[in-house]
């Protein structure tokens, strides 16, 4: 008898332990099911990275590797010239200019410049805008009667005017001297960086705090931050006053009010939103790269270190160039 | 069919009634004066939260627990928040009272729980995006240690025959319910004094430092200077009913200074204060007091929203 009542309660715990089972396998695949993501944000920024600025190149038969000219006087033969020109960088730029220059003897333009706004990239822009500019040409009488040919070049710049923009944060430590023993938040160290997103880039940032006060009463802390730059593109640094059309003419270019232009930047920082002391005026940028120091101009009060948010522009017009071979057939 | 429903339920409150039961806590007092901590720090959860998304008001709280057996009466005791730029997240209080908190004993085995709050506004400076501080919440607080190893107490070592108990070192492992501990007491008997070598150390993770200094604990202070830091005073040494603290030493003005964590001090006891009697079992009553300091961090994000 016991041996039977023995066997239905083992049959009923089977039966129960079946049922529990399924129920704990369905909250399983509930709780696994995805999630929807879509409210979270994006965190990182990836745009403030690389050292890109505009980025031009020639469609691939745009100009073509040969062209035909005239043996004889008379209209010459069609050809185009188009540019993908494309915002690599993080900034946004609304007077920009595109400039072809071609051998005058043996060509001609309808229009040498046009004018370009591209959206950088963004969260709205992840690759940056990019277009297509395209002049229209012509070849002209082929000059030398013996030759059958002649090599050329077609020459493309690009100049604009560009910001790079470093985020960053800092740890502001009061103590000066280190010789306090407190409980730090964070510990003071150089930034270093490969490039912000455009040519010019802010490649490390050395902090540096000054203390001010009477002897060993110290009451306050002077944060200086050296800022390491660099140009990082394959172009040249104009300064930010000059004009960015006449950059890319073949007449004198406008220095604006600085009177400088090739190789010169100018610098402007915010720690906690108060504005830095940097060099009021703009500053030569070497190839192999220069140091900006700017400084807090009201000391910061000793008290407990905490992180604060750093933002560097460095402003500057910048041109970058390409070319392209092309050989002149003459016709005949 | 019902029988063996009921011998299933006669199975299940048996085993019900098999499972552990609570256990007795015990005649309470010695069971609590273990273990390494003080206070107590933690962050509650979601206060706050790890990505604070806009502006707008910004809380803290901190969790404080007496997880030792030494009461903090209020004003012993202020937890600080610090890490913050105060441009960023404005109008905080940066310091909170932790209050009265009874230690760990029959009435509170856990120790005394108190949750400190703060607030501020957050608003991200023009073109800041985003802003990631590392919060830092610091206790800052007086605690006591009360030691009691038993010792063998021998007037005359020189005795060949059978005692009570014979002199040798005591270990004290896990604490005596505070973060400074004696880790060992070391008997060396003479002819003419008893010696002991109390070994005192930093147990708990934390700073000690001389409670004359609590004001410079706190990080918006000067803090604390390398005269302030590893400093524990010696409140009192009993041994067989007689206050031996004026024999221990080194001392700096009453305090002992530990070098990389930890120090011995000496002490006696005169055997001729003993009398004649054969050896025995005393305890030795060691009460340190000291400032303690602690500290734990918590990584937030600020965003600004879209």
């Amino acid at each position: 008898m016991f041996r039977n009542i023995f066997q239905s309660v083992l049959l009923r715990i089977e039966k129960a332990g079946l049922v529990v089972f399924l129920l704990a396998l369905m909250l399983l695949l509930a709780g696994c099911a995805g999630r929807d993501n879509s409210t979270v944000l994006p965190v990182q920024d990836t745009f403030h990275t690389g050292t890109e600025g505009i980025m031009i190149g020639f469609l691939e038969s745009s100009p073509p590797s040969e062209l035909l000219a005239p043996a004889s006087s008379g209209s010459g033969y069609p050809f185009k010239v188009a540019l993908r020109v494309q915002n690599k960088g993080a900034f946004d730029v609304s007077d920009g200019v595109v400039a072809v220059n071609v051998e005058q003897d043996y060509m001609s333009l309808d229009s040498s410049r046009k004018a370009f706004s591209l959206l950088g990239r963004s969260f709205a822009t992840p690759v940056g805008e990019e277009e297509l500019v395209i002049f229209s040409g012509y070849t002209r009488q082929f000059r030398e009667s013996q030759a059958e040919s002649h090599d050329s070049v077609v020459v493309a710049s690009s100049c604009y005017k560009y910001r790079t923009e470093l985020k960053s944060d800092v740890c502001i430590v009061s103590d000066a001297f280190g010789v306090s023993r407190g409980p730090s938040s964070c510990a003071a160290k150089d930034i270093s960086s490969s490039g912000q997103g455009a040519p010019v880039a802010v490649t490390k940032v050395v902090t540096k705090f000054f203390p001010v006060g009477a002897g060993r009463d110290v009451s306050s802390v002077k944060p200086v931050f050296e800022l390491h730059l660099k140009n990082g593109g394959d172009g040249r640094v104009v300064s930010p006053g000059a004009d960015v059309s006449s950059l890319c003419s073949s007449g004198p270019v406008s220095a604006g009010d600085s009177g400088k232009v090739w190789g010169y930047v100018s610098v402007s920082a915010r720690l906690s939103g108060a504005r830095l002391s940097c060099p009021s005026v703009p500053v030569r940028l070497p190839p192999e790269g220069a140091v900006v120091r700017c400084s807090l101009e009201e000391p910061l009060e000793a008290g407990a270190s905490y992180v604060a948010p750093l933002i560097v522009e460095v402003d500057y017009g910048y041109i970058s160039t390409v070319s392209k071979q092309v050989r002149i057939l003459r016709e005949g | 069919m019902r029988v063996d429903l009921l011998f299933l339920v006669a199975l299940l409150v048996v085993l019900a009634g098999c499972s552990g039961g609570s256990s007795d806590p015990g005649a309470g007092g010695d069971k609590f004066k273990s273990g390494t901590k003080g206070l107590g720090l933690a962050f509650m959860p979601g206060v706050p939260p790890d990505r604070f998304l806009g502006e707008g008001r910004f809380g803290v709280a901190v969790q404080v627990r007496n997880l030792g057996t030494s009461d903090i009466e209020q004003g012993q005791g202020t937890v600080f928040i610090s890490g913050f730029d105060p441009g960023i997240i404005t109008g905080m209080e940066t310091s909170a009272d932790v209050g009265r908190l009874s230690g760990r004993s029959s009435f509170t085995p856990e120790g005394e729980l108190n949750v400190v709050e703060f607030e501020g506004v957050v608003s991200l400076q023009e073109g800041v995006d985003a802003y990631r501080p590392v919060l830092l919440a610091t206790a800052c607080y007086s605690y006591q240690t009360w030691a009691v190893p038993v010792v063998c107490v021998d007037s005359d070592s020189s005795s060949t025959g059978q005692e009570v108990c014979s002199s040798k070192d005591v270990s004290l492992s896990g604490g005596q319910g505070a973060p400074v501990a004696v880790t060992k007491v070391q008997l060396s008997p003479s002819s003419e004094k008893l010696r002991f070598v109390i070994d005192v150390s930093n147990v708990g993770g934390g700073a000690v430092f001389s409670e004359q200094a609590m004001e410079r604990c706190s990080p918006y202070s000067e803090g604390l200077s390398f005269r302030d830091i590893d400093l524990v005073r010696l409140e009192s040494v009993e041994v067989a009913g007689r206050d031996i603290t004026g024999s221990c030493k080194p001392l700096t003005d009453g305090h002992i200074k530990l070098i990389n964590g930890k120090r011995s001090i000496f002490c006696e006891l005169g055997v001729e204060d003993l009398g004649e009697r054969p050896a025995f079992n005393s305890p030795m009553n060691v009460r340190l007091k000291y400032g303690y300091r602690d500290s734990v961090q918590k990584k937030v994000e600020l965003v600004r929203a879209p």
